[in-house]
């Protein structure tokens, strides 16, 4: 089961008072949720935000707009909160693009009945859109004028946000998702 | 006159579950009509009122047969706002509802997108408030309001809208007595002013004080009475519904035995819980000062006081949860300080408020073995605890209960859950905080009674609103009120203290009317059946129950 | 912690402004300084952007915790950056090799230098005109400010929802965490980061499935107070002032000029004094 269960009705763009509450509600979970990260022992750079495995998980669940919506909007609130305005206006775009491209990966998925294989889907799934939504953070490089060349970019932007982002999402994704999946069933809209 | 709401033989399947939800329900409500529907939890209350407001079938996915009339009009070709022009409708929980940061926004959301114009939006709103009594709160953020503010906001931003009838689905639950007279006074003034209302209430007897012209009583989704209160009174299961006191010594011959809850004498005894001059408060803000008070290890104490008065905050100082800014808290004789929190948790088990806050595993099961895992037993000590928890909270009759995820129990079955989760730990006191708020009768009888039996357990210190509840089952009630206790007596005492009754967000019930008229000496109180059963030996020939009087 | 945004400029030149104006500088400012590499250009830009930032009104010590952080972060950045980049062919002069990084032999010229410092200012002047918006715009504007810019009504009053539900989100985060720490839950300090994400699971789950369950009443309540029609009034009424033109023009000004010198070739090549 995927995002049909959550938007049987509605086409995949569809902007519905359901994307709405639930992209706020999933910003807002994001941004106090993502307060807290951590580093991984041994670099100083990659910082695992466990937070991060929500915007694939409400990409799939409540459609493509409020994956889009969670990333964007919570990212950019974390970095409200913690004061840094709109600097790194970019990294919100990649959460919202990650959360976007979950969704229509998981949209035009079919429904898979086996837990085991639907777990490992998710996981494949939000990993695959983690890799492809963070890259647009190579517009770094159209900010930087070349400064930054594509082998940095590789390796002190893309590589250590990609590990640390997919770490989170890999374990906490699939998670919340078999969690939330016998209880989208009762919700019953 | 033609009737704002007429439901002809409706019936309601949810397509979902495929289940029938409601069988051939039929209503009518005109101008000046105050309706009340009541039933067990699960009996479709909920389910009646998105027929009537037009969730179903524009929300939810449910096959609906039968009739549907809104101001004249069928709801079935018309959209959900078309409809919330003639419905306003209040749901249960204001928390959820409320979309605006400030109240003056909140009350805006609903006129702002009808696309009114901004003088007239303001205008609105400036009236409302002044109605409901919130001007005063109009700036404020809505996230700082009380239970009983933010309820009456959210019953503002209904009105705003200019409905011709509103619905309600158990607006009293989360409230303490005072705050649920003030809002089902503007209810009724409501209704008196020309609108008509819908209410859906597990506390019966509130409500009959406002006098509803009809009351319709739910049971698995069919009706099983419908008419005028007299005849209510006279048909209403007892044990399910809770009837004003004298309904009940009327139909006394009809009540049901009790067994007496197990006492357990105090025998003087270090206390489990003991505060010396605490004061607690978050940040800068005191809200609790000058407290006193010790806690038997073999007591049921029961803490009642109004809305936001410090009720939770007082007891979650007994597991750490706030530590005190001035004084000492003791548990056992020995200061708090001194413990762990996990070491705590073996002596008091705490069940918060709202079941789903610390559900998170796969299966019932997994979730039992987390707080003993975390203590370091064995799994074998693990699984014997667990079943016998289950069986103490009767979820053992549930088909493979271990292997359910525990957020598809029904509400009901997670607080019970809860409470089974706090035992799996034995803990020596068990702390509730409101464990029956929006719970029908029945329930909240089989849920005490289990908490109380428990057998490891020697105390239950438990925090509730309702004020039967408390003089039912405890043998010492505390009152907290405006950062202080206010009272603190056995109930037979307490209810002869008119002072507390007036204050302290509190209405006198029926059933401390009779207590006070009756009981004669300070000891414990009865059960409400028991008491009813003696009195009606006494006069055999009490007339017939009108609403809300005592005998 | 507080997770309500602080409102800091209050009062000030920028604050008085509309808030679309907050959100569209940066936008502006933004286009004017990408790909600049003359550390000249990029030092004119930012003297706007100083100006700009004083306007705002932001108290020093507000700010500070977060100007430490920005460039802390931003200097290692650099830093790594210049080490792994060979900067020496896109300038003539200044090829002279001052020293060499000891591990990855990155020969460091006055063209490396100065091309580092003119990243460092660049990310300094965009925090400048970013900060306003974190600051100055109150949080129940944002939404507005966004509908009035030409994003669906239903999305932008997501933004305002997405304020509504934050300082609730927060309590049922603090409410969970007791919770489960009176089931004996402890925050893990392992250093195996697969091992803490595990143990992230009994405080991320519960928050998230409450928060959704209870989502599914918020969809009722608004769709039942009419929410998604067609047009909607917002209460706050947004105009530009002929100030706030004003400002829009000269940053309009700004990144024409910019664009204009960077597609004449005169600011890509690293100046070297
Ligand atoms: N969205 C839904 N999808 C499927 N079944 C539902 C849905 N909502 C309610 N039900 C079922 O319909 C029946 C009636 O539910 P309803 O919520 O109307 O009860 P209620 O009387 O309001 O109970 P409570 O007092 O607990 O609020 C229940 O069996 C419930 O499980
Ligand atoms: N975490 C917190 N931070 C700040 N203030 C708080 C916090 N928790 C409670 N308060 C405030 O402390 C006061 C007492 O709150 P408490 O929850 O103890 O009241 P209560 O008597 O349990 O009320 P209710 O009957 O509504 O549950 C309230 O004014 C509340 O707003
Ligand atoms: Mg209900
Ligand atoms: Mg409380």
């Amino acid at each position: 089961m995927n995002a049909d269960a959550a938007t049987p009705r509605d086409p995949v763009l569809a902007i519905s008072s359901r994307t709405v509450v639930f992209g706020a509600v999933g910003a807002a979970l994001y941004a106090v949720l993502g307060l807290f990260s951590f580093f991984i022992p041994g670099t100083q750079s990659v910082a695992v935000r466990p937070a991060f495995a929500l915007v694939p998980f409400f990409g799939k669940r409540f459609g493509v707009i409020a994956g889009f919506f969670v990333g964007l909007v919570g990212n950019a609130i974390i970095d409200l909160l913690q004061g840094y305005g709109l600097t790194y206006w970019n990294w919100s775009v990649a959460n919202g693009l990650v959360g976007a491209i979950a969704g229509l990966i998981f949209a035009y998925l079919p429904p898979i009945s086996r837990e085991s294989v639907r777990l490992v889907v998710t996981a494949l799934g939000s990993l695959l859109a983690t890799a492809i939504g963070l890259l647009f953070v190579i517009t770094d490089i159209w900010v930087q004028g070349n400064g930054i060349d594509f082998k940095t970019f590789l390796t002190l932007n893309y590589g250590p946000a990609l590990l640390a982002d997919g770490i989170a999402v890999v374990i906490l994704t699939p998670a919340l998702d078999a969690i939330w999946e016998p209880l989208s069933k009762r919700t019953g809209r | 006159m033609t009737a704002l709401i007429e439901v002809h033989d409706a019936s309601v399947r949810y397509l979902s579950t495929g289940q029938a939800a409601l069988r051939s329900i039929s209503l009518t409500v005109a101008r000046g009509d105050l309706t009340l529907v009541s039933g067990p939890s699960g009996c479709g209350k909920s389910t009646l009122l998105r027929l009537l407001n037009g969730l179903i079938p524009h929300a939810y996915r449910a096959e609906v047969s039968g009739e549907v009339v809104v101001g004249g009009r069928p709801v079935a070709g018309r959209t959900i706002r078309d409809v919330s022009t003639v419905v306003g409708t209040m749901l249960q929980d204001p928390r959820k509802q409320i979309v605006g940061t400030t109240v003056a926004a909140e009350i805006a959301f609903g006129p702002e997108n009808l696309g009114l114009p901004r003088e007239e939006i303001r205008r609105r709103t400036t009236e409302v408030a002044g109605r409901v009594g919130i001007t005063h709160l109009l700036d404020r953020a809505t996230a700082g309001l009380s239970g009983g503010e933010l309820q009456m906001v959210a019953f503002a931003g209904v009105l705003v809208m200019h409905p011709e009838i509103v619905v309600v689905d158990e607006p009293l639950a989360n409230l303490d007595p005072a705050a649920s007279l003030r809002l089902m006074r503007e209810v009724r003034r409501f209704v008196d002013e020309g609108g008509a209302a819908v209410v859906v209430e597990h506390r019966v007897e509130e409500i009959l004080k406002f006098e509803p012209a009809e009351v319709l009583y739910l049971e698995d989704g069919t009706t099983r009475y419908q008419g005028p209160v007299e005849g209510f009174l006279r048909v209403a299961p007892v044990g399910h519904v809770k009837l004003p006191f004298g309904t009940l010594v009327s139909r006394a011959r009809e009540l049901p035995a009790v067994p007496a809850p197990p006492r357990r004498e105090d025998q003087g005894t270090t206390p489990r819980l003991e505060y010396r001059g605490v004061a607690l408060g978050y940040g800068a803000r005191t809200v609790l000062s000058g407290i006193d008070l010790a806690l038997g290890a073999r007591q049921r104490v029961a803490v009642l006081g109004p809305n936001g008065a410090g009720k939770s905050t007082l007891l979650r100082a007994a597991v750490l949860l706030i530590a005190a800014s001035r004084g000492e808290v003791l548990v056992d004789g020995a200061p708090i300080s001194e413990r762990s929190i996990p070491s705590l948790a073996t002596t008091f088990g705490y069940v918060f408020q709202n079941p789903g806050q610390a559900l998170f595993s796969a299966t019932v099961g997994q979730e039992l073995a987390f707080g003993p895992r975390n203590l370091g037993w064995s799994p074998r000590e693990i699984a014997r605890e667990s079943e016998k928890v289950l069986r103490a909270t009767l979820l053992d009759g549930e088909k493979d209960i271990m292997d359910r995820p525990p957020r598809t129990l029904s509400f009901g079955q997670q607080r019970r859950l809860t409470v089974a989760l706090a035992l799996a730990m034995r803990p020596r006191t068990l702390i509730l905080d409101e464990p029956t708020a929006g719970q029908d009768l029945h329930t909240t009888t089989e849920f005490i009674g289990h908490a109380l039996a428990a057998d490891s357990v020697e105390s239950v210190y438990f925090i509730t609103h309702d004020v039967d509840l408390a003089l039912t089952y405890a043998d010492r009630i505390i009152v907290v009120d405006q950062g202080r206790v206010v009272a603190d007596a056995s109930p037979a005492e307490l209810a002869r203290a008119e002072t507390v009754w007036s204050g302290a967000g509190l209405q006198p019930t029926s059933l401390l009317r009779a207590v006070r008229d009756h009981l004669t000496d300070a000891g414990s109180i009865p059960h409400p059946f028991d008491l009813a059963r003696s009195l009606s030996l006494l006069s055999p020939s009490s007339p017939a129950p009108q609403e809300g009087t005592t005998p | 912690m507080d997770v309500t945004p602080r409102y800091l400029g209050a009062g000030s030149f920028l604050s008085r402004r509309d808030p679309r104006v907050l959100l569209l500088v940066p936008v502006l400012y933004l286009v004017a300084v990408a790909g600049i590499v003359d550390l000249r250009g990029v030092l004119v830009c930012t003297a706007v952007a100083l100006v700009y930032y004083r306007a705002a009104g932001i108290p020093w010590r507000g700010v500070r915790a977060n100007w430490a952080f920005m460039l802390i972060f931003t200097t290692v950045l650099v830093v790594l950056n210049s080490i792994l980049t060979s900067a020496d062919t896109r300038s003539g002069s200044g090829t002279e090799v001052l020293f060499t990084v000891p591990v990855t032999q990155t020969a460091i010229t006055w063209t490396t230098l100065s091309y580092a410092f003119t990243i460092l200012v660049r990310y300094v002047s965009l925090a400048m005109v970013g900060f306003p918006v974190a600051f100055n715009i109150a949080p129940s504007d944002l939404g507005v400010a966004f509908a009035r810019l030409g994003l669906s009504q239903r999305l932008a009053y997501g933004v305002d929802l997405t304020f509504r539900f934050l300082p609730s989100t927060w309590a049922s985060l603090h409410e969970t965490v007791d919770a489960q720490r009176l089931r004996g839950y402890e925050h893990s300090r392992s250093r195996n980061p697969v091992r803490r994400l595990l143990t992230m699971r009994p405080v991320v789950v519960p928050v998230t499935v409450n928060a959704l369950i209870d989502a599914e009443d918020t969809v009722n309540a608004m769709d039942l107070r009419g929410f998604g029609g067609r047009h909607r009034t917002w209460m706050r009424e947004l105009a530009f002032d002929r100030v706030d033109y004003l400002i829009l023009g000269g940053f309009t000004l700004v990144a024409v000029v910019m664009v204009t010198a960077k597609l004449l070739g005169l600011t890509g090549t690293v100046w070297v004094p």
